[in-house]
């Protein structure tokens, strides 16, 4: 999965995390963020040691060579170790970064200050920060220029910031499209798809059950709908049934 | 040698025994310089009483070979004396120190701003609890030399000891006459005190520990923990 390379935005929740850094930033002690996967952890690091080298404890050898020769480190992947008490921290700067929960012995013993950062669901101000940000990011990539209103209730956060931009680039690229789109992703869905022998039958709802959905949830009644639609009431009412959407 | 011209007054003062003279209502009349520190600790109406419940039956004086502690001042013996109506003395005699002899490892000292370190535990702190919490600190305390890390350690697990009280003050000052000795060479003390109306004991231990790994000595009372840092400029 790519790295994801992300602004941050300061939230309420993170401000005693943000200060407590600038206030440590000259010291020689080790700190430790801990937090799930793409919440801006090693975003927030950057941005306030952008000069000190980054390395990944997945590769240990390089972990200890550059423990021997730098004084300053940033340690991402820190749940990666297996022995981490061999570390020697003494007179150095480390800031650890880890996805997972460490032993609560090894944390007390390692660092001096230690720091759990909350995941995006609990940076209510921060998220729509982000929204707006990837949102932006997303009209332009895709090369849209229209205007669009994201329903944060459809988002995902499962993944902290690597889903949530995700889902926003879903949302702006079904808000975009239009009949030829639309046409063409069928097209692609269905050469690849087009199997078995009823395979008419499987695949109409793909077209029915949205077209039916939307079309209840704009007009509200079904005799309105009807006539949109240029169906029978009846036959609508049996397709209603049909997908339970009556 | 004419004793005329020696001051008893002078000696007594700064002798290293504390001595406070009372009145009969237990108001004090006189003390010494080391009765001035350990006021910092003990109560002066509890050593009248102890003055009052030991004295002699006649005027005169009375050793008592009992240990008193004061939080870190701790004394072995006592002595009450009088010789009217109108005062009573009680001077306490410092049980000898076998402490260890404290080393440093120059290597591990760093030149810090240890109101910095102060400041970014209890942000950390805030951000698990919300208790009030007072600071009275000197913003002019120079750098000192110290294990940062481990004294930033140090400074986290002995404030999430107060985590269930509810007001924290923390007070960070120089001591006056007060030394620690590292490698034969007395440096001043720098006295930090975390105090609440009540704290977690279950780390003392570690604390004590860390605090020791880095030559402070540390205090723990039912609601306060003092810690005693060496001042060291440099060395």
């Amino acid at each position: 999965m790519s790295k994801i390379e992300y602004i941050s935005f300061r939230s309420p929740e993170l401000t005693n995390i943000i200060r407590g850094l600038e206030l440590t930033h000259e010291l020689y002690v080790a700190t430790i963020l801990i937090g799930e996967p793409y919440i801006g952890k090693r975003t927030l690091i950057r941005q306030i040691f952008p000069d000190i080298p980054q390395i990944s404890a997945k590769d240990k050898k390089e972990l200890e060579t550059a423990l021997n020769i730098e004084e300053s480190l940033v340690i991402t992947d820190f749940e990666e170790l297996d022995n981490p008490d061999k570390l020697d921290f003494q007179n150095k700067r480390v800031i650890a970064i880890a996805n997972k929960t460490i032993s609560s012995r090894v944390l007390d013993d390692k660092f001096a200050f230690i720091y759990k950062v909350p995941p995006l669901k609990e940076r209510k101000s921060e998220l729509k920060e982000f929204i707006s940000y990837f949102l932006k990011k997303a009209k332009e990539d895709l090369m849209v220029d229209i205007d669009i209103t994201i329903d944060s209730k459809r988002l995902d956060l499962s993944k902290n910031l690597l889903s949530l931009r995700a889902s926003i680039y879903k949302e702006v690229l079904i808000n975009s499209m239009g009949f030829k789109d639309i046409e063409e992703v069928l097209k692609s869905f269905f050469y690849k798809s087009l199997d078995g022998d009823n395979a008419y039958r499987d695949n109409l709802p793909l077209f029915e059950r949205p077209l039916l959905k939307s079309g209840l949830n704009r007009y509200g009644s079904q005799l309105k709908l009807s006539k949109v639609l240029g169906i029978n009431r009846n036959t609508l009412r049996k397709k209603l049934n049909e997908y339970q959407l009556d | 040698m004419n004793t005329n011209s020696i001051d008893f007054a002078f000696l007594i003062d700064c002798d290293i025994s504390p001595l406070i003279v009372f009145n009969h209502k237990g108001q004090i009349v006189w003390l010494n310089e080391s009765a001035e520190i350990l006021l910092g600790y003990a109560d002066h109406r509890e050593l009248f009483e102890i003055a009052l419940n030991n004295a002699s039956k006649d005027f005169g004086h009375k050793n008592i070979m009992r240990e008193l502690h004061y939080k870190q001042l701790n004394f072995y013996a006592f002595q009450i004396a009088y010789k009217c109506e109108e005062w009573i003395s009680i001077r306490l005699f410092y049980r000898p120190r076998s402490n260890k002899e404290l080393h440093i490892d120059s290597k591990k000292l760093m030149p810090t701003n240890i109101n910095l370190i102060l400041e970014a535990t209890i942000s950390m702190f805030h951000m698990q609890f919300k208790n009030n919490l007072k600071l009275f600190v000197d913003q002019d305390i120079p750098n000192i030399s110290m294990d940062q890390n481990s004294f930033s350690k140090l400074l986290r697990k002995a404030l999430n000891s107060f985590s269930n009280s509810d007001n924290i003050e923390i007070s960070l000052k120089m001591t006056i006459g007060e030394f620690i000795k590292i490698d034969g060479k007395r440096y001043p003390i720098l006295r930090l005190k975390f105090k609440s109306n009540e704290r977690l004991s279950k780390d003392d231990k570690d604390i004590e520990n860390i605090a020791n790994s880095i030559q402070v000595i540390s205090f723990f009372e039912e609601k306060y923990i003092v810690f005693d840092i060496p001042f060291i400029k440099s060395l």
